[in-house]
C-alpha cells in the first residue's frame, strides 16, 4: 500500500500538542468554564474502546487530489509527532472507479502520538483546512483465542457449565487488556516456581525475598505456585492454563510481573516452615514496587488439628477477628498508603497506581470470623462454587467484601505440574488477578488504590451468595469493573470553583456536579491547565483526587486542600469532574491565586510548669502535647532526650500527641528533653521540657520474715509480702521468689501479692524473695520452711542413711538451741562428735566423705532429747 | 501501694542459704581389730600382752610373739563377750575361739576365728532391714631365737557384712618381737598393718595400725603373785591408746585383774576401766572380764573358757 506523508497534518499536530490554548479558547480566569474547552471535552467522544493514536480523517475532493499526488509531502515527518497516513480503503484495481465514485477513497488513516487524547487530536484535526470529517478507529472486539490446554476447564475465567458464576474476564480480554508488565503483584505465600513453563515469563526480574530463611533463595511452594498461576500464568502459550492477567503469549504480550515474597517453606519432612513476621512481607511489597497484595493464608485457630473450631478455638478467632494486631494493620496501612509512592507519598513517575490494594482470602473454617484479612484495610475475598453458591468451606460475614470462585480451581503446581485445589486461597488470586487487571489498563499517573478499590468492589456482582446469613460479598466481575458508570456518559462540568489560601496551601470548595471523582489541578503556568492532559497528568501539574461518595451527589458541596505548594507563589487552580470509565467534564473555570508565606508549627505542651517537672525512677509523667501547622500542612514530630521517654501520637487525636517521660534506667539529675514538629516545607518548631529525676531509694524490709513449720504434705500457707518489704520511695515494688529445693517446698506468688508455699516432702528449705524497686535495686529476705510430717523426731536426719558419698543433714526444730552430735562406730569408738547452736534455718549438714566404711550411730541430743540414727557408709 | 508479682526460675537467684556443714575426718575402718581377743587381756583392759603366763590360745588377733614363751604344748580357748550394750546401734554379740600349740622348744603356732553378731538394724525403706556381722580368721607363728627372744607374725583375713548386698573385708598382719627373762616380758612390733578398704567414693579408709610397746612384770609372794602390765600403742593415724593393768593371783588357782586404757578422741579402742576375775584348775580356766567408764563400751561383759596342759 502506497503511503502518504502529509505535511500538513503533521504540522498541525505538531502544532497542537505544543502551542498555548488562546484565552479566547481557555476562558478567563472565572468561575465558568471556557467555551472552545467545553466544545473539546463536550465532544462524545469516548476514549475507552478506541484506538488511541489513530483517526480516520476524511478529506475533500481537492485535498485527496493533492495526497495522492505527492504534492503535499514535506520531509517535516521526522520533526512532528505525525507517524504516517495511508487510505483506509486503498486502491480498488477493478473496483476503483466505484470506490471512487462514493468518495471512499477521500477517507485517510492517520496514525499519530499515541499519548494525544483522541479529543485534542479530533479538534486539531477538524481544524486543519480540506479536512472535513475526523473520527476515531474503534477497537475492534476481537474474542481472544485461548490455546492453553485447560482452558475448557478454567471455569473460574469461563463457566461452562453455569454461565455468569465466573470473573468475566474474558470480554475484558476481548476488548481492553490481557495484563501489563507495568503492574506488579505481590504473592505474600509460599514460593513460586519460578522456573515454572507457564509462569518464568511473568515472573519479575528481582525483588523475590525468602521471609523463612532470610535470603533471597526461593524454593518452589505448591500454594504459593498454585496462587500465582491464577494471576499470572501465561495464557496463549499453548500449555498448562490461563492466568486472569498473564498477558498474552501468542501476541507477544507480557503479562502482569509476579513479585515472590516467601513466607512458607515446605521442609524435608513435610511439613511447612512459616517465616517468623508475616508483617515485614506485607510492608515491603510495597518497598519492593508491587501495588497489589496477594494474600492467600490466614491466622490458625484449628490448634489440635481436628478439621474444625471447638469452642475455645472458636473464641480465640472472634477474639482475633474483633481485635487486629497493631503490627499487621501498620504494615496493612503502609502497603496501602506507600506502594507505588514514593517517601512523601507522592506517586513514582514509574508506577501505575498510587498506593496500593491488599487482597485476602477470608479463610476455610465455615465461620464468621476471618483474622486478619477481616481488617478493614484489606480486601477480604470468600468463595463460590461452580454452581454460584457458597463454598462450604468459606469463612462469612459482612465483613468479606467480594467472592470469587474457590472451588476445585486449576492452576500451576510445583515440579511444572498442574493440580486443581479449592479454597478461599483459591478465591484470592482472582481477586488479585481482576485487580492486576484494571491497574493494567488504568493505571497511570493520577491513577489511585481508591479508584482500584471502588471499582472492585462496585464493579462486582450481587448473587445469591452475597447476601442470606452467611454473606460472602459480590462476585468479582473484570468486565463489571471496566465498564462501571460507563452509561453515566459525561460528567457535567463543575462551575464553581473557590480557591483560598491556608498558609502555602490552598483550599478548594467546589460543588459536586454528581457521585463522580473530581481531579483538583493546580500548576503554576497556566497553560499546564488548560494544555492539560488529564489521562496522564504531566509532572508540572498538581493534581489530588477526590472521589464522590454515593451520597455526595450534585449540588454537595465538597472541599479539597492543595498541600505542599511553593510559599509565596501564584497558583492557578481548576477542576474537573470525571466518572469511573474516564470520561472527563470540562475544566471548570481557571481560578489564580497565590499562596501565603510558609508558616512554621506550632508545639503547645498543656500542664507543663515553667519550673520543669521532679519526678522518681518510677513516675511516668504524661504530657499532652499538641503539634499542629498552620498551614495546615503534615508534620512530623520527633523528640530528643537523655532519659527514657515515649512520644505517643494514637491518642485519637490529630496533633494530639502524648510525651511520657519514663527514667527507670536514668540516674538521678536534670535533663531535658526536646520535642520538635517539621512541616513539609521544612519550617521545625522546638520546645524543651526541663526534668529532674530525683535519687532513688532502696526497698527495705520492714519485718523479719520468721521460719515456719508445715506437718503435712500439700500442707499450704501464704504471707502477705507487703507486710515485710516497704519502698520509702512509695513506689510499687516487683517480687521474685524462688524455692531453693521445690522437691521440698514449692513457691510461687499469688495475685494479690501473696506468697504461695506448699510442702512437697520432708525436710528443710529456705524461699527467696526478692522485692526489687523500678531502678533495679532490691532487697531479699528469706523464708525457712520445715517440713516435718506428724510423728518424725525434733530431730532428724535428711537424706540418704546409707551413702556411698556426701552428706547428711540434721534439721532440728524452729527453736534455737544446742544440738551435740555424735556418730559412734559399731565396736563403740566415738569418730566424730560436734556441739552447735542450731535451728530449722540453720540445721547441721555432716559431709561424711572421708568416713570409713561401716555402720555408725549418729546420736544427736537437742533440748534434752537423744535421737539416735544409724547410717551405713560403703 | 500498688504490688506487682512475678514468678521466675530459682537460677536467678544466688543462693544465699546459709546450712552449716561440718566435715567428718576419716577414721579407721575396722577398728575392732585393735581390741583384745583374750578375756583375761579385756580384764585389764588390754594391758598384758606380752605376759607369757596368761592364755595364748588367741595369740592370732593378740601378740603373736608370745607364742614361743607360752609353757603349755596345747592352749584353746573359747568366749563370748556382749559388747557395748548401751544401744542397740553398738551392741554385738562377739564368739571367739583359739588354739596354739607349740611344736618344739622353740616354735608355736596358733589359729583362732571371732564372729561379731550384730542385732538387726532398720537401714529405711528403700534398703530394708538386715543384722550385720563381721569375722574374722587368724593364724600366728613364732619362733624364739634364743631363750630370751622371739619373733612372731600373724595374719588376719576379716570381712564385715554390712548390708545385704555390700561387704568389706581385707588382709591384716602384725608383727612382734619379744623379750623374755623369767618374770619380766617386753615385746615390741607393729599391729594390724594392711592395705586398708576402698570405699565406694574411691577413697581408702586405713586400718587401726599402730606401733606396739608391750610390757609385763610378775612375780611370786608366796602364795601369792602379782603381776603388772602396760600396754602402749601409737596408731598411724596420729592417735594414742595406752593401757595398763594389775593382776593378783593366788596360789595359781583365783585371779583378780583391774586395768584403764587412755585413748585419744577417736582412737580405735576407746578409754575405760576394765575388772576381771580368773580361775583355774588342772589346766582348765575360767575368765569373765567387765568393762565400764565408758558411755559406749561400759557394762561390756566377756567369758571365756580354756584348756591348756
Amino acid at each position: 500500500m502506497r503511503k502518504f506523508f502529509l505535511s500538513f497534518l503533521c504540522a498541525a499536530l505538531a502544532f497542537s500538542c505544543t502551542r498555548e490554548i488562546p484565552e479566547t479558547v481557555s476562558g478567563p480566569v472565572a468561575q465558568t468554564g471556557p467555551a472552545a474547552e467545553a466544545d473539546v471535552r463536550g465532544q462524545d467522544v469516548e476514549e475507552l474502546g478506541f484506538q488511541p493514536g489513530v483517526a480516520l480523517v476524511y478529506v475533500d475532493e481537492a485535498t485527496a487530489e493533492r495526497i495522492e499526488k505527492g504534492t503535499a509531502v514535506q520531509d517535516l515527518v521526522h520533526d512532528l509527532d505525525v507517524t504516517g497516513a495511508e487510505r483506509l480503503f486503498p486502491d480498488a484495481g477493478e473496483w476503483e472507479p466505484r470506490t471512487r465514485r462514493e468518495g471512499l477513497h477521500r477517507w485517510y488513516v492517520v496514525n499519530y502520538d499515541r499519548t494525544v487524547t483522541l479529543a485534542r487530536a479530533k479538534t486539531v484535526l477538524e481544524a486543519v483546512p480540506g479536512v472535513q470529517l475526523v473520527e476515531p478507529s474503534r477497537i475492534i472486539r476481537r474474542a481472544v483465542s485461548i490455546n492453553d490446554t485447560y482452558w475448557s476447564q478454567m471455569w473460574g475465567m469461563n463457566n461452562l457449565d453455569y454461565p455468569g458464576y465466573d470473573v468475566n474476564c474474558k470480554p475484558v480480554w476481548d476488548t481492553y487488556t490481557m495484563g501489563s508488565p507495568n503492574v506488579t503483584v505481590a504473592v505474600v505465600d509460599g514460593g513460586i516456581q519460578m522456573d515454572h513453563p507457564d509462569l518464568r515469563a511473568n515472573i519479575a526480574s528481582s525483588g523475590h525475598y525468602n521471609y523463612v530463611r532470610g535470603n533471597t533463595n526461593i524454593s518452589q511452594h505448591m500454594h504459593g505456585t498454585h496462587v500465582a498461576g491464577t494471576i499470572g500464568a501465561v495464557n496463549n502459550n499453548g500449555i498448562g492454563v490461563t492466568g486472569i492477567a498473564g498477558g498474552n503469549a501468542s501476541a507477544g504480550k507480557p503479562g502482569i510481573k509476579l513479585l515472590s515474597l516467601q513466607v512458607f517453606e515446605t521442609q524435608d519432612n513435610g511439613y511447612d516452615a512459616t517465616a517468623s513476621d508475616f508483617n515485614r512481607a506485607l510492608k515491603e511489597a510495597a518497598d519492593k514496587g508491587a501495588v497489589i497484595s496477594q494474600n492467600s493464608w490466614g491466622f490458625n485457630f484449628d490448634f489440635n488439628d481436628n478439621g474444625y473450631l471447638e469452642d475455645n478455638e472458636l473464641s480465640y478467632a472472634r477474639r482475633a477477628h474483633e481485635n487486629p494486631e497493631r503490627s499487621f494493620v501498620q504494615a496493612v496501612d503502609y502497603f496501602n498508603k506507600y506502594a507505588g509512592c514514593d517517601n512523601s507519598g507522592r506517586q513514582l513517575s514509574t508506577s501505575p497506581m498510587k498506593g496500593g490494594v491488599v487482597i485476602f482470602a477470608a479463610g476455610n473454617e465455615n465461620v464468621p470470623y476471618g483474622a486478619p484479612g477481616n481488617y478493614e484495610g484489606c480486601v477480604s475475598v470468600g468463595a463460590i462454587a461452580q454452581n454460584g453458591s457458597k463454598a462450604s468451606f468459606s469463612n462469612y460475614g459482612d465483613w468479606v467484601d467480594i467472592c470469587a470462585p474457590g472451588v476445585s480451581v486449576p492452576s500451576t503446581y510445583i515440579n511444572s505440574r498442574y493440580v486443581s485445589m479449592s479454597g478461599t486461597s483459591m478465591a484470592c488470586p482472582h481477586v488479585s488477578g481482576v485487580a492486576a487487571l484494571i491497574v493494567s489498563y488504568f493505571g497511570g499517573q493520577g491513577f489511585t488504590a481508591d479508584e482500584l478499590r471502588v471499582r472492585l468492589l462496585t464493579g462486582a456482582r450481587t448473587i445469591g451468595a452475597s447476601s442470606g446469613s452467611r454473606p460472602i460479598g459480590p462476585l468479582v466481575d473484570a468486565w463489571g469493573s471496566f465498564n462501571m458508570n460507563a452509561q453515566g456518559g459525561v460528567p457535567d462540568p463543575v462551575t464553581d470553583v473557590t480557591v483560598s489560601p491556608v498558609g502555602h496551601n490552598l483550599r478548594v470548595d467546589f460543588t459536586a456536579s454528581g457521585a463522580y471523582g473530581y481531579m483538583i489541578l493546580a500548576a503554576r503556568q497556566k497553560s499546564a491547565l488548560t494544555n492539560a492532559d488529564l489521562q496522564n497528568p504531566s509532572d508540572n501539574l498538581i493534581v489530588v483526587n477526590r472521589l464522590a461518595s454515593a451520597a455526595e451527589t450534585q449540588g454537595v458541596p465538597l472541599s479539597v486542600t492543595l498541600a505542599g505548594l511553593t510559599p509565596s507563589a501564584d497558583y492557578y487552580v481548576a477542576v474537573v469532574a470525571y466518572s469511573y470509565d474516564k470520561k472527563f467534564s470540562a475544566l471548570s473555570g481557571i481560578v489564580q491565586t497565590r499562596t501565603a508565606e510558609n508558616q512554621k508549627p506550632v508545639i503547645d505542651i498543656q500542664d507543663y510548669p515553667a519550673t520543669g517537672f521532679q519526678f522518681r525512677h518510677h513516675e511516668i509523667v504524661s504530657l499532652p502535647v499538641v503539634c499542629s501547622d498552620p498551614d495546615g500542612d503534615a508534620i512530623t514530630v520527633s523528640f530528643r532526650t537523655t532519659g527514657r521517654a515515649t512520644l505517643e501520637s494514637n491518642t485519637g487525636s490529630e496533633g494530639l500527641f502524648n510525651f511520657k517521660l519514663m527514667c527507670p534506667l536514668t540516674n538521678a539529675g536534670r535533663y531535658t528533653a526536646t520535642i520538635e514538629a517539621k512541616d513539609e516545607v521544612g519550617a521545625v518548631a522546638i520546645r524543651g521540657i526541663l526534668y529532674e529525676v530525683l535519687p532513688n531509694t532502696a526497698p527495705m524490709v520492714t519485718k523479719e520474715i520468721r521460719p515456719v513449720l508445715l506437718e503435712e504434705k500439700g500442707q499450704e500457707m501464704t504471707l502477705s509480702l507487703a507486710e515485710y518489704f516497704s519502698d520509702p520511695d512509695g513506689e510499687e515494688l516487683f517480687f521474685k521468689v524462688a524455692s531453693m529445693n521445690p522437691d521440698i517446698v514449692e513457691s510461687s506468688l499469688t495475685e494479690e501479692g501473696e506468697l504461695l508455699v506448699k510442702a512437697v516432702s520432708q525436710g528443710v528449705c529456705k524461699v527467696s524473695i526478692s522485692a526489687e524497686d523500678h531502678a533495679g535495686e532490691r532487697v531479699d529476705q528469706q523464708l525457712t520452711l520445715l517440713v516435718r510430717l506428724e510423728g518424725t523426731p525434733e530431730v532428724f536426719l535428711s537424706g540418704n542413711t546409707v551413702l556411698s558419698d556426701g552428706a547428711v543433714t540434721l534439721v532440728p526444730g524452729l527453736e534455737e538451741a544446742s544440738l551435740e552430735v555424735r556418730i559412734v562406730s559399731a565396736s563403740g569408738v566415738v569418730v566424730y562428735s560436734y556441739t552447735g547452736v542450731h535451728s530449722a534455718s540453720s540445721p547441721l549438714t555432716l559431709d561424711l566423705s572421708a568416713l570409713a566404711p561401716g555402720i555408725y550411730t549418729v546420736e544427736v541430743t537437742y533440748k534434752g532429747e537423744t535421737y539416735t540414727y544409724t547410717i551405713v557408709k560403703r | 501501694m500498688k504490688w506487682k508479682m512475678h514468678i521466675v526460675v530459682a537460677a536467678l537467684f544466688l543462693p544465699s542459704v546459709a546450712l552449716a556443714q561440718e566435715t567428718v575426718p576419716a577414721n579407721e575402718v575396722f577398728p575392732f581389730l585393735a581390741q583384745p581377743r583374750s578375756v583375761a587381756l579385756e580384764g585389764m583392759a588390754g594391758a598384758g600382752s606380752a605376759s607369757t603366763s596368761a592364755s595364748a590360745a588367741m595369740a592370732a588377733f593378740d601378740n603373736p610373739a608370745m607364742l614361743a614363751f607360752a609353757p603349755a604344748k596345747l592352749d584353746a580357748a573359747i568366749s563370748y563377750g556382749r559388747w557395748a550394750p548401751a544401744s542397740q546401734n553398738t551392741l554385738s554379740n562377739n564368739l571367739g575361739a583359739g588354739v596354739a600349740v607349740r611344736l618344739g622348744r622353740r616354735f608355736a603356732i596358733s589359729a583362732g576365728a571371732v564372729m561379731q553378731l550384730r542385732p538387726q538394724q532398720d537401714f529405711g525403706a528403700a534398703y530394708g532391714v538386715y543384722s550385720p556381722k563381721d569375722l574374722m580368721v587368724g593364724l600366728a607363728a613364732s619362733l624364739a631365737f634364743s631363750e630370751h627372744v622371739s619373733l612372731g607374725l600373724n595374719g588376719r583375713y576379716v570381712r564385715q557384712q554390712l548390708m545385704a548386698d555390700y561387704a568389706i573385708g581385707t588382709a591384716v598382719f602384725s608383727a612382734m618381737l619379744q623379750y623374755h627373762l623369767k618374770g619380766l616380758n617386753v615385746a615390741a612390733g607393729v599391729a594390724n598393718f594392711g592395705s586398708g578398704v576402698k570405699a565406694e567414693n574411691g577413697n581408702t579408709a586405713p586400718l587401726p595400725a599402730s606401733a606396739r610397746l608391750a610390757a609385763s612384770y610378775e612375780f611370786q609372794l608366796g602364795s601369792s603373785s602379782l603381776a603388772a602390765a602396760l600396754d602402749a600403742d601409737y596408731y598411724f593415724a596420729r592417735k594414742l591408746g595406752v593401757s595398763v593393768g594389775v593382776q593378783y593371783g593366788f596360789r595359781d588357782m583365783f585371779f583378780a585383774r583391774a586395768g584403764y586404757r587412755y585413748a585419744s578422741t577417736g582412737a580405735a579402742y576407746p578409754s575405760h576401766l576394765s575388772v576381771g576375775l580368773g580361775a583355774k584348775w588342772k589346766g582348765l580356766g575360767l575368765d569373765v572380764s567387765y568393762l565400764t567408764a565408758n558411755r559406749q563400751l561400759g557394762n561390756s561383759l566377756c567369758a571365756g573358757i580354756s584348756y591348756r596342759f
